[in-house]
């Protein structure tokens, strides 16, 4: 039974120059053999195919989603959305608006920390770039309309009731039904 | 003293699946650590498959979904929720927290700009 | 521009890209470089996590969770060149956790009796125990060696692995480890002598 000690090991200081040599030799052979299966793509030294399409495959969803964003509890329990679902309810809010279609959006929000994983606190602010039908009299109006659609939708949907809607009109576009 | 109740990730989701305004089990990147975690740890009290993580011990489960736009999204969470706590808990005097993560959201596509400006 | 030619194109670019500007696409969000990434450090980091935890199946696992939570942490990664160094003490650090973890619910430290005959270095045998389960065999020669490295405690054998496999400084084996240096090389000269004894051994 090896001794748990804090010295350093006696013999350690009489360990001769050949094990020494031998040790080296087999650290070398480690190395060596180890590479030689790699170069060969032996499958016993490296994660199988499975293994590596699960972490791209899980990488990729994450890619896709964005951050994790906390909302407001439900009755029933705690809950967080996906940056990417989050836009894609604005997308929704935005065009529900005659004349109008969403472009782009981004988001601020409180901060929250979690494990150094990044995860968003409650979004503050929106920033929508819309386009606006050509011919469209109103755009004053019309971007009232699209704030109001959009505040309604978080309220509604995500209990999120102070969100600031910055919109900027980009484009005009034709429309055709 | 009482026992969980034995239930499986795979009958969670069946049960998560039938809720009206969800799409169906969308696994991330949560889920997928519980998943390798678990498999490590031989842990009897976590049962985690990709998209659903059961901790009996912690008492949480955390099911990542992809949702339509049927109905409001606050209303198909809060379902959910329920549905899964009431599949879990009859016997069981404390309550499991369930932790919904809304992975994506689906619905009718949006106009598209024609070409001529 | 369709969406496999944006796809095939960068490919295109991830294959001559060098390692830094892999990690700064994969930082900015670029899935595709960090799949690059995923292909050159996988073997690397597999190597390291059977050194210090011996089974296949363990590996692979602790692996997968090494490179997912690189991914999730990567915006943490300041200089980009350190890249290879922050991988590995991920990978290290939950390997460790594993065979921390399972001696707790062990009550003796693997017998002497139980270590690889000189035998098995000889005729290529596997001399180990072999779980039904697990698909490819490891060379036996580094399962050997692999099975004497376990005997080693936890934080020697962590110093150990990073110094003699993964060929990292002393200084980088202390910051990878929180340790002070002293310690690294006092760590790591002890689980040398313990591994010639054991090694001599078989003579």
């Amino acid at each position: 039974m090896e001794p748990q000690n804090h010295q350093p090991d006696r013999r350690a200081q009489d360990v001769d120059a050949a094990a020494d040599r031998r040790y080296r030799d087999l650290i070398r052979s480690v190395h060596q053999e180890w590479d030689a299966l790699e170069a060969r793509g032996d499958s016993s030294v490296q994660l199988s195919q499975r293994a590596i399409s699960s972490i791209n495959e899980a990488v990729r969803a994450d890619a896709r989603h964005g951050a994790q964003v906390t909302m407001p509890p439900t009755e029933a329990g705690p809950f967080t959305i996906t940056e990417s679902a989050l836009r894609a309810l604005v997308r929704s809010a935005v065009d529900s608006v005659p004349d109008a279609l969403a472009l782009r959006s981004s988001f601020e929000h409180v901060e929250d920390q979690n494990d150094g994983v990044r995860v968003r606190g409650l979004p503050t602010r929106v920033r929508l770039q819309i386009s606006a039908r050509l011919g469209n009299q109103d755009l004053p109006g019309l971007a009232e309309l699209v704030r109001h659609a959009v505040r309604s939708a978080f309220r509604s949907n995500l209990a999120v009731s102070d969100l600031i809607v910055d919109i900027r009109i980009e484009d005009l576009h034709e429309h055709t039904d | 003293m009482s026992t969980p109740t034995e239930r499986t990730a795979a009958d969670l989701i069946d049960v998560v699946t039938a809720v009206p305004g969800v799409r169906g089990i969308e696994p991330g990147i949560t889920s997928t650590l519980r998943t390798i975690d678990a498999r490590i740890r031989k842990l009897q009290t976590r049962r985690a498959r990709y998209g659903l993580v059961l901790d009996s011990e912690a008492r949480t489960v955390t099911v990542e979904l992809g949702l339509d736009d049927s109905r409001p999204i606050r209303e198909i969470v809060a379902d959910t929720q329920r549905a899964v706590q009431t599949a879990l808990d009859l016997s069981d005097a404390r309550p499991m927290t369930v932790l919904v993560r809304v992975q994506s959201l689906t619905g009718k596509e949006s106009r598209q700009p024609t070409v001529n400006r | 521009m369709s969406e496999t030619c944006d796809a095939g194109a960068e490919r295109a670019l991830v294959g001559r890209a060098d390692e830094r500007a892999l990690v700064l696409r994969a930082q900015d969000g670029d899935a595709t470089a960090f799949a690059g990434l995923v292909d050159r450090y996988q073997g690397r980091l597999f190597r390291t996590a059977y050194m210090i935890l011996t089974d296949r199946q363990d590996c692979e696992d602790v692996v997968q969770e090494t490179l997912i939570l690189a991914w999730q942490r990567l915006h943490l990664l300041e200089n980009p060149a350190a890249f290879p160094g922050w991988v590995s003490q991920i990978c290290v650090r939950r390997a460790t956790d594993v065979v921390r973890r399972r001696a707790r619910q062990r009550t003796d430290a693997q017998a002497p009796e139980d270590l690889p005959s000189r035998g098995a270095l000889a005729n290529g045998s596997d001399g180990a125990d072999t779980d039904p389960g697990r698909s490819t065999e490891i060379n036996a020669l580094l399962h050997a060696v692999a099975q004497i490295v376990a005997t080693l405690d936890p934080e020697p054998r962590a110093c150990w692995v990073l110094r003699e496999i993964d060929g990292l400084s002393y200084r980088e084996i202390a910051r990878t480890l929180s340790l002070t240096e002293p310690t690294v090389r006092g760590r790591i000269a002890r689980a040398r002598t313990q591994i010639i004894q054991r090694m001599e051994g078989w003579r």
